[in-house]
């Protein structure tokens, strides 16, 4: 077969072939949707649970999720986001009685020996400066090399009780239940940091200061806006899956 | 050849990893892992069973000319639905595998079987080329990734094997997939001498 007769079958085959698996991914894509959200929200959630006090219940939606448009007081300053307006994302948590108990901020940056690390980090103590404190951070993506940079997230999965003091081998001791006030983010190498500075990881101190960043900025942050934090996040949302506090 | 051929000749004489040295980025970089290698495996598996058994009942259909633009269309097709499935699913494992998965369309087995045997042979025998080249990937990425996270991270599916601090940090990282696999395809290589040595 050659000429017109050839073209126009080889274009027609083509195209219904490509007409039925757009037609088959559509299928697939609807039945997969909601599980692939359900999936991420319950990935969110499960972070946020590790960096908040015990007690406080999360609970999440999909606005609290972070999944819509970025309200002012969340935007970061442009110098933070490298000149691109970034947002911080943060998750409310609630204590029984419905009173906003801690919040966790995801934060990111691309300064990873590796690229990008995404950070979560856990502020409780929300009344006002005084009282801040940091609880825990918790590292949710990186591709830092394994063995050196990936012990960031070193134990970060484990109980805090089985962390052990050592913290150039837990990185997340650092953060753990810091004071703001008496709590500088600049990081040491070797062993002469004191109780306020972060100690840098043995051979990965460029992973170290990425995630020194990336919570630096976090806290700067939610010190700059509590107010702002406390009105927007003031009452648990409406009645969810598993009861609501109103 | 039979049906029972069709299938083994992928675990052995034309296993893709060892012996045709196809997928290779896949296998290097997945293998750090039983878990993720198992399901990067059966990923590959799906695609690679699903795109032969397409492409061989459309094989009098698609014009010669045309036919890899349409093998791309079928094979990227599959991809993304396991893509979508694992990440609904499987969320774990989509995230550990997370670029690799896209990649599969550009995985040169899937494409090789397709233009290779699936574009010149029956539905059943596709069928079975594909589940023996897949089984074949599998087995090849979970021995590399035994080899590498017993030794480089003292585990075996998350399950500690070595004491703590017996850990040799190379075979986690990629200069460990290139030896760990170059051992291997000697070992095979070596084995297969003897064998046809024998008689």
């Amino acid at each position: 077969m050659s000429g017109f007769a050839g073209d126009a079958k080889a274009i027609s085959v083509v195209v219904v072939i490509g007409a039925v698996c757009a037609a088959g991914l559509a299928f697939v894509k609807g039945q997969t949707e909601g599980a692939i959200k359900a999936a991420r929200l319950q990935e969110t959630a499960a972070a946020v649970e590790r960096v908040v006090p015990a007690g406080c219940k999360v609970r999440l939606d999909e606005e609290r999720a972070g999944a819509t448009e970025c309200p002012d007081y969340r935007k970061k300053a442009p110098a933070t986001a490298g000149g691109k307006p970034g947002c911080f994302d943060v998750y409310p948590a609630y204590f029984e009685d419905g009173r906003l108990c801690a919040v966790a901020v995801r934060n990111s940056n691309t300064e990873g020996y590796g690229g990008r690390i995404e950070v979560l980090a856990g502020f409780a103590g929300l009344e006002n400066e005084e009282t801040l404190v940091l609880t825990r951070i918790y590292v949710l993506s990186h591709s830092e090399t394994p063995g050196l940079g990936s012990l960031i997230a070193t134990a970060q999965d484990k109980p805090p009780e089985e962390w052990g003091i050592d913290r150039k081998k837990v990185f997340g001791l650092n953060f753990r239940n810091r004071v703001l006030k008496d709590f500088s983010f600049t990081v040491k190498k070797g062993t002469e940091a004191t109780e306020g500075e972060v100690m840098a990881i043995t051979a990965a101190t460029i992973s170290s200061r990425a995630v020194t960043k990336a919570v630096g900025e976090s806290s700067r942050w939610v010190k700059e806006n509590l107010g702002a934090i406390r009105e927007k996040l003031a009452a648990a949302p409406g009645p969810s899956a598993d009861g609501g506090a109103q | 050849m039979s049906g029972i051929a069709e299938v083994t000749k992928g675990l052995w004489k034309e296993n893709p990893t060892f012996r045709l040295l196809l997928g290779m980025c896949p296998t290097l970089a997945t293998t750090t892992a039983c878990d993720s290698a198992v399901g990067m495996g059966a990923s590959a598996m799906f695609v690679l069973v699903a795109s032969n058994v397409a492409v061989s009942a459309l094989r009098n259909v698609i014009p010669d000319r045309m036919r890899l633009p349409c093998f791309i269309v079928l094979i990227a097709t599959f991809v993304t639905i396991v893509d979508l499935c694992l990440n609904a699913f499987f969320h774990d494992i989509h995230k550990a595998l997370g670029i690799f998965i896209p990649l599969i369309v550009v995985n040169c087995i899937i494409l090789g079987r397709a233009e290779a045997f699936a574009s010149k042979r029956g539905v059943w025998d596709s069928f079975l080329d594909g589940v023996g080249m897949g089984l074949g990937f599998t087995v090849g990425l979970l021995c590399l990734a035994t080899i590498r996270e017993v030794l480089g991270n003292g585990t075996w599916f998350g399950l500690p094997v070595t004491p703590e601090g017996y850990q040799i940090l190379v075979f986690a990282l990629p200069p460990g997939a290139f030896i760990t696999l170059g051992f291997l395809i000697g070992a095979m290589n070596h084995v297969e001498e003897r064998r046809k040595a024998n008689g």
